[in-house]
């Protein structure tokens, strides 16, 4: 973290940006500091090199222009106006799906259903179970009292 | 230089409040001043000088339509110019541009004075395989590096263009950098460079 602010300065220092390089950073003897400043360097030489766009001549600029101007005239695309449109109608949908749902209901809540049989190979444990007048099973496990559970 | 510059800063902003009124002339002055770096912007980004032809017509169309909005708090030339690059990047991801053509884009250097043909050969080489590398730059690295190394633009004016602080901009700059140094490496055309 502390290096690449360095290296972070060394870059400012070399684009000519001595307001963000901070103080003049002092002779170091790190190697990775050094090599990333001439690696810049030469980074910088290669981009020259590769830097060649090309121009609009002022021969060119008159088709150029017309260009322009023929776009100018044009309407412009109404984006704004479709992205509106498409706003409302997801909205719509959301909410006629959501009173959809609210109104019929959904599916039917589970029931539990009453237990027909409990067992258990545990040696001394028992299981019981009983329905109450309400319909509500209960599974009661009896475990002896020395168990170490 | 600092008065040349607020001299066209308030001559741009003369042109603006004309050409917002209607008048094409104004605007076309414009054009005229900034065609050519809202073009190499484009074309460092495309690659193609008919796309970049294109791209830069309908950048100065856009920022016609969108005079309105211009408040002049950045200058003139950073506001074409992050019309441009985000122009650019969005028609790359409409195209999925994973490789450049680089025999439209390279147009050879001529030989600088006491260069051989074979040193201008290689350094052809280098700066075709820079080009390559810029372009495999994820689109922030890329644009950062772009508008630093062939725009020549101050942190400030970058940082306008990209919407983001001058911390921002030094750190895109610093892993664009960084990653072109791990991309090149391998190439060893850099240290070949320093003899070219």
């Amino acid at each position: 973290m502390f290096k690449r602010k360095k290296m972070m300065r060394i870059g400012a220092r070399l684009d000519g940006e001595t307001r963000y390089s901070g103080r003049e950073i002092p002779e170091t003897h790190d190697e990775k500091l050094k090599q990333y400043e001439s690696a810049l360097l030469l980074q910088r030489r290669g981009a020259a090199r590769a830097a060649r766009a090309p121009e609009i001549s002022d021969t060119q600029f008159d088709a150029f222009m017309q260009g322009i101007r023929e776009g100018v005239a044009e309407p412009a695309p109404r984006f704004a106006g479709l992205w509106t449109v498409a706003s409302v109608a997801t909205v719509t949908l959301i909410v006629i799906i959501s009173l959809l749902a609210f109104f019929t209901g959904g599916p039917d809540p589970v029931r539990a259903t009453e237990v027909e049989s409990a067992s258990t190979e545990l040696q001394g444990v028992t299981v019981n179970y009983y329905d109450n007048p309400q319909g509500v099973s209960t599974v009661k496990v009896n475990m002896p009292e020395n168990d170490l559970w | 230089m600092p008065d040349k510059q607020s001299a066209t800063t308030v001559e741009d902003m003369e042109l603006v409040a004309l050409a917002r009124k209607g008048d094409m002339k104004a605007f076309e002055s414009l054009v005229r001043r900034y065609r050519n770096d809202v073009y190499a912007l484009c074309f460092y980004f495309t690659h193609s000088r008919e796309d970049a032809w294109d791209l830069s017509q309908e950048v100065f169309i856009k920022a016609y339509r969108a005079l309105g909005g211009f408040r002049g708090e950045a200058g003139f030339k950073t506001w074409l110019l992050r019309i441009a690059a985000n122009q650019s990047k969005d028609h790359l991801k409409k195209r999925r541009l994973q490789t450049t053509p680089y025999e439209d884009a390279w147009r050879p250097p001529d030989t600088e004075a006491g260069q051989t043909p074979g040193e201008a050969a290689e350094a052809k080489e280098i700066g075709a395989a820079i080009e390559a590398a810029v372009s495999r730059l994820p689109a922030k690295h890329r644009t950062a590096f772009i508008l630093r190394e062939y725009e020549g633009l101050s942190y400030q004016e970058m940082a306008e263009v990209m919407h983001c602080s001058i911390g921002t901009v030094m750190s895109r700059l610093f892993h664009a950098r960084r990653r072109l140094q791990h991309m090149l490496g391998p190439l060893e055309l850099m240290e070949n460079m320093q003899d070219v």
